[in-house]
Formats: C-alpha cells, structure tokens, sequence
C-alpha cells in the first residue's frame, strides 16, 4: 500500500458561532480544545461543532491562536507577573496576539474557558492582570466605572485596616 | 465587572503580587468578597512579601490576616521592611501550615530557631536564610527540625559548620555559597554518609583545595543542581566529576585555572534538562565551549559568561543558533565579540524569547546594531558597554 499524503486533505472542522457562522479550522488545530477534541472523540465523524455562546469575532480569534501553537507548547507566563507591559511578562507574538480591548479579552477568556483551552485562559488572565497591576483603587474604579461601594463608616473601617492607602 | 465569573477573576488575581491585591480588594465588594474571604483559595497559599518588582509592600497586620485564614504554605518575607518582632510573630502565626519559608536578611536570634525546632506540629520542608548573619548554635537548632529536606543558607559567613558533625538527618538540598568559613572538615563526614541522597549541593570554593572539592563531588554523584563560587584554586579533575547528562543548574564561578579541555568534556554531551549555566569569570571558556554549548543545551533558559579572553562572535553565532529558549543571555566583559555576534539577517527563534541581554563591558560591540535589534524585539533588554538600558544611548 503506498500513500502519498501530500494529497490526503485535512479534515476541517466546522465551528458554529453565536450569530450562525461557519469558522473552518484544520482538525490538528482544533484538537488544541479539549471541549472540541471530547465533542470529536466520543461522536465519530463529527466535522460541526456548534458554539452558541461565542460570537465569530471570537471564534476567528481562537482559529488564529489555535493555528499559531497547533505543532509547538505555548509559553508559560510566571506568577505573580513582573510587569504591567505583557511584552515583559510573556513572548513578543501573544503579547500582540493579546493586545485587545477589555471586552475583547473578557470575551475570549469566557471562550476559552469553555473551549477548555488552559494556555489561552491563562494568557487573557494575565493580560486583565496586567490591566490591574501597579493602579490604584481610584484609577481601578474609574477605569472599570465602579462606584464606591462601601458606606463611609466601612470606608473608614478600611482605611483603618490599610493605612498606607493615602500614602 | 460582575460578568466575569468568581473562579476566572480568581485566576486573574492570581497572577497578581501582594500589593496590588490588597489596592483590589478595595475596589468594590464583589472583589472585596472574593479576596477576603475566609474560606481557603488559592490566591494565599503562597505569600511573597519580597517580590524584586514591589516597591513597597502591604502592611504588617494585612499580611498576617492573609496568612493565618488562608493556611499559607509558603512564605517569602526575606529581604522585606517588616520589623524583627513582626517577622516571629507571623512565623509563629502560621507555622503549622508552612512548607516553605524563606528568612532571608533577618538576623534571628537562637532562641527563635529553638522555638520553630521544638514545635510538635511543624512540617517545614524548605528553608532559605541567605545573608542573616548564621552562627552555628542557631543551625544546630534547624537540623533538629524534622521533616526538613531543602536548606539554603548562602552567605552566612558565621557558619563554621559544627552540628553537621552530629546531624543525622538527610537533606535533599544543601546550598552554602558564600560561606567562607564554613570547615571541609565538618561537612565531610555529612556529606559521605547521606551524599547520595542530595539533589542540589553549592559550596564556597575559596578555601578549599581542587582535592577537597572532589572528594566531596565523589559522594555526591546524583545532584543535578550544583554551584561553585570562587573556584580559583580548582583544576580540571574537578571538571571531570561534572561529566553527566542530568544537570539542570550549574554554576561555576572564578575559575581561573580550568581549562577549555576540561569544560569541553562537560559540554560534549547532550545536557536536554539543563537550564540554568552560570561560567563566570573562567577565563578559558572559547569558541569551541560556546559550540558545544549551543549544539548539546537546546533548553537553557539563563546563560552567563562574562570576562572570558577567547569567545568571539563565532562562538556566540552557534550559541544564538542553539540555544532556542533563552531568556537571559549575560556576556559582560567579552572583549573580543563584535555586534556581528547578533545577526539580524533572519528571524532567529532566540529574539522571540530572549528578555535580557547584557553587554556591559564589551568594548567591540556598537550601539547602532543593538539599536537595530532592540527596535525590531522591543521585548529584550540591552545593557550597551555602559551598562545602559536604551533610554541611556
């Protein structure tokens, strides 16, 4: 018997979004998902996986990192991170591939926790950490537009308990 | 901020040091629920208060509230601003939980060691008390702790050594770096009795002879993290006691009289574990070292020659050819190298993940090409012959 296996085409799996979309991606990506890999698995020959929590803004974006570490391990970014720069915490491609706007990385970390793909999770984790480190709790509520929660009296309270906080 | 769910901003605390925590954990309440809960995370299991990247670290009373609710397994206090008496009372606080400690800097008193010592339900594995002016009443009181397995005790140059005459325990890892006093004759007889069972094994090798540090290696043949300071007397039978493929750390400081031979049959064999290689100041490392260097330590993640006479941009072409996963790459005092050391003509797999590269001292390497370099990786640091970051050019 003699393959030739420059000819044998990958399997594409489908990837159903929110809104209706079909996303294609090689299965060999796509195995990086445990969610996909189980749903491939333990049906035979499924080719569609549907993902009605995910918009295809985000599935796309997944597509792309699943494509970048499809044949080599994603770094492992160190805790607690070093630095509020992601350049400095991690490698140059997913300090770019990560740099998105808040909505985008809640978006895609919700993905990816549900994808149960560990390393991208991690990877939006550290970028929200990197939004956090080194401010302090007024520039955090008013980046985030939380109002003060505390009444006065447990304000104070608090203050009793940091007092460097005015420092 | 409610969108994201509990165990994820958990996660993304998680990546967070201490002071920066406790500004989140006044932010708002849902934060404030989930950082001050009493009910065990995972975000305080281990406590680093000496974190190189905090400036100021949370206070005291914080600190301790955080570790007795949470059970902290290890903390990290070294080095930090809190006073002595706060330091015994957050160790007493939370000893029974503690794994790993580290004390660094604190000079404690014997009574203090006696106290952890006699503790019934202590289950201290690993202690680190660098710098902390050791003397050897207080070590005799550490090797009665029980469960012990890893200690550390660099440069405490008090430490004659004595109570390992005595002790009977076997330690998994023993670092004496910068001991100077510390007696060959007092280790020995540890060392040949429970030798075999260590992992990682650091001495001083100021005033020990080329035999005596062999006779030691000789009972010490399974360690795979090993480091030698001041190794200005050893010769190059020491270098045949390293001929192993398991190493993971190696560092071999001021070895002024071993030769390229020598660290060429370390380096000949294939070193797939070894990630950490510190040579500094051995003067005879060459380009046929850096070679075999870059051909058999594919996973090396900090690499450090500094003040050799003979490397030139040879030997570093392989290395940056080789060594794949770099991240600190340290060649201060490197005479002979040129900026053509560090080839822009492709994407070398090393720029994506190298983060520090030190130059200083080099006087052959120019400015423009590290320029060139830096602007197309802004991720690596580059310290020029100055010892300037970019900013300084």
């Amino acid at each position: 018997m003699f393959y030739n296996f420059n000819k044998i085409e990958e399997v594409k799996i489908r990837l159903r979004s929110a809104e209706g979309h079909i996303c294609e991606v090689e299965e060999s990506a796509a195995l990086m998902s445990s969610f996909i890999r189980s749903m491939i698995e333990g049906f035979n020959e499924v080719t569609e996986v549907s993902l009605p929590n995910i918009n295809s803004v985000v599935i796309e974006k997944v597509i792309e990192y699943m494509r970048h570490y499809k044949d080599k391990d994603p770094p492992i970014i160190k805790k607690p991170i070093i630095s509020s720069k992601m350049e400095e915490n991690t490698s140059a491609w997913d300090a770019g591939f990560i740099d998105a706007d808040w909505n985008m990385v809640v978006d895609l970390m919700t993905a990816a926790d549900y994808l149960m793909m560990i390393p991208l999770r991690d990877l939006c984790c550290a970028k929200m950490a990197c939004k956090f480190k080194g401010r302090s709790i007024d520039e955090l509520r008013a980046e985030y537009h939380i109002e003060n929660e505390f009444p006065s009296e447990m304000e104070e309270n608090l203050e009793f308990q940091h007092p460097w906080r005015l420092e | 901020m409610d969108v994201i769910p509990e165990e994820l901003l958990i996660l993304v605390f998680s990546y967070l040091d201490l002071t920066s925590l406790s500004f989140c954990e006044q932010v708002c309440k849902y934060w404030n629920l989930i950082l001050s809960s009493e009910s065990q995370n995972c975000l305080f299991q281990v406590i680093d208060v000496f974190s190189t990247h905090n400036s100021i670290a949370p206070p005291f009373e914080w600190t301790l509230r955080k570790a007795v609710n949470h059970k902290t397994k290890e903390l990290i206090i070294g080095g930090s601003n809190y006073k002595r008496t706060e330091v015994i009372l957050l160790i007493d606080s939370c000893a029974n939980s503690l794994i790993s400690l580290d004390l660094s800097f604190f000079h404690l008193k014997q009574s203090f060691y006696q106290t952890i010592s006699n503790k019934n339900s202590i289950i201290l594995e690993k202690l680190t008390i660098c710098d902390a002016r050791l003397r050897d009443e207080c070590l005799e009181w550490i090797l009665k702790i029980g469960t012990l397995k890893y200690l550390n005790v660099n440069n405490n140059t008090s430490l004659v050594g004595k109570p390992f005459l005595t002790c009977q325990k076997p330690l998994e890892a023993l670092w004496f770096e910068g001991c100077e006093n510390l007696e060959y004759e007092n280790i020995l007889p540890y060392v040949t009795a429970y030798g075999d069972r260590m992992d990682e094994f650091g001495i001083d090798g100021e005033n020990y002879s080329s035999y005596q540090v062999c006779t030691l290696l000789s009972n010490v043949l399974l360690i795979k993290k090993f480091s030698i300071g001041f190794a200005n007397e050893m010769q190059d039978e020491m270098l045949y006691y390293l001929i192993k493929t398991t190493w993971e750390y190696l560092k071999i400081k001021k070895g002024i009289n071993l030769t390229e031979n020598g660290f060429s049959e370390i380096f000949s064999q294939r070193l797939n574990n070894l990630e950490y290689l510190e040579l500094a100041e051995c003067s005879a490392i060459s380009d046929k070292v850096c070679i075999l260097i870059g051909e058999n330590c594919p996973n090396l993640h900090t690499l450090i020659i500094t003040w050799s006479d003979f490397i030139t941009d040879l030997g570093i072409i392989s290395i940056i050819n080789g060594c794949e996963s770099l991240r600190n790459f340290d060649l201060t005092g490197q005479k002979c190298i040129t900026e053509n050391a560090f080839p822009i003509d492709k994407p070398y797999k090393i720029y994506f993940s190298l983060l520090t590269l030190y130059l200083s001292q080099c006087n052959k390497v120019n400015d423009s090409r590290l320029w060139e370099l830096s602007n197309q990786y802004p991720q690596i640091k580059i310290k020029n012959y100055y010892g300037e970051f970019k900013e300084g050019w």
